[in-house]
């Protein structure tokens, strides 16, 4: 009887252990994907606040219905219900875009001015080199379709492969190197447009 | 672009990328830390009801032997010699045009019946 109740006692031990291991695997994936992630939230929406919730519901999403997974799958799967969660956005956003023109209201000018090329500045290579440069990609980032976006910023900034990012694109693999074949050429063109 | 041409676009467009999320400022640091502690406090906190893995076969196993005993209850309360055609002979009385022109000729063949009746007396 008592050695019944040791080997229980050790079983739940164990699983403790291992629920704090699965935790703080969690927790250590969580804060590597985090910045990325809301700066990818914050080009897609243009606004931290967005950002800010959708990357939060991502995290609760992941962690409670796939923090049981093995720890390779939670890249993908992270990023699968983050762009999901951006996409649902963008859709909401527009039909609210639509709803303001119709009653009256203005939709969303960009200022003409962003897209005058300046005549001063360097190459797109010496471009991307400080702060100025991120102002210009990220101009140039947000001016790209949503999905042209998703595809560039997932194999180019985490890395994915075209597989893993159809993946969390919940696309074919086919879209994802169109779209991240467009992404590049309007991206150098933006960019090259800054070029003396 | 050559090839050599968009690496060098795409490790810059990286590296401004990379720049730019280390360079967020200790209030978004601090929501996004926030939001990292809900969520792994809520994975910690997995309902106690989940199904156990084992359990799925088990009830697999019990489902399926519970539609084997009611299919055998049923077969074995409706047993052939119900069936409209126990064999191949009247099978082939059922199917073949022949015998269904009888069926449409009932009239003739009612009246035939009452001619050999009327000949029998005579």
């Amino acid at each position: 009887m008592w050695a019944a109740a040791r080997v229980l006692s050790s079983t739940l031990d164990k699983r403790e252990e291992g629920t704090l291991d699965s935790t703080q695997a969690l927790d250590r994936f969580l804060a590597g994907v985090e910045r990325r992630a809301f700066r990818m939230a914050q080009l897609a929406t243009g606004n931290v606040e967005d950002a800010l919730d959708l990357v939060q519901e991502a995290m609760l999403k992941l962690a409670q219905h796939y923090g049981r997974r093995n720890e390779q799958e939670w890249g993908p799967l992270f990023h699968r219900i983050l762009q999901s969660r951006i996409r649902d956005w963008y859709r909401r956003s527009r039909v609210r875009n639509r709803w303001r023109v119709w009653l009256g209201g203005e939709e969303g000018e960009e200022d003409p001015l962003h897209n005058l090329a300046d005549t001063d500045a360097p190459g797109p290579a010496q471009l991307l080199a400080g702060q100025r440069a991120m102002g210009a990609l990220e101009q140039a980032l947000q001016k790209l379709p949503l999905r042209q976006q998703q595809a560039f910023l997932l194999r180019t900034w985490e890395g994915f492969d075209v597989a893993a990012t159809a993946h969390a694109m919940g696309c074919s693999e086919g879209s994802v190197k169109t779209h991240y074949s467009r992404a590049v050429h309007t991206l150098r063109v933006l960019l090259e447009g800054h070029q003396p | 672009m050559n090839t050599d041409q968009e690496q060098g676009f795409i490790k810059s467009a990286r590296s401004a990328l990379d720049a730019s999320a280390n360079a967020l400022d200790a209030h978004t640091l601090s929501r996004l830390h926030s939001a990292r502690s809900r969520a792994v406090e809520a994975a910690g906190q997995q309902p106690s009801w989940r199904t156990p893995g084992w359990l799925l076969p088990a009830g697999a196993l019990a489902s399926t032997a519970l539609v084997l005993v009611v299919s055998s209850v049923l077969w074995m309360s409706n047993p052939l010699n119900n069936h409209a055609v126990s064999t191949p002979e009247e099978g082939e009385i059922v199917v073949s045009d022949e015998n269904l022109e009888i069926a449409t000729d009932y009239d003739f063949y009612h009246w035939l019946d009452e001619q050999t009746a009327m000949q029998a007396e005579t």
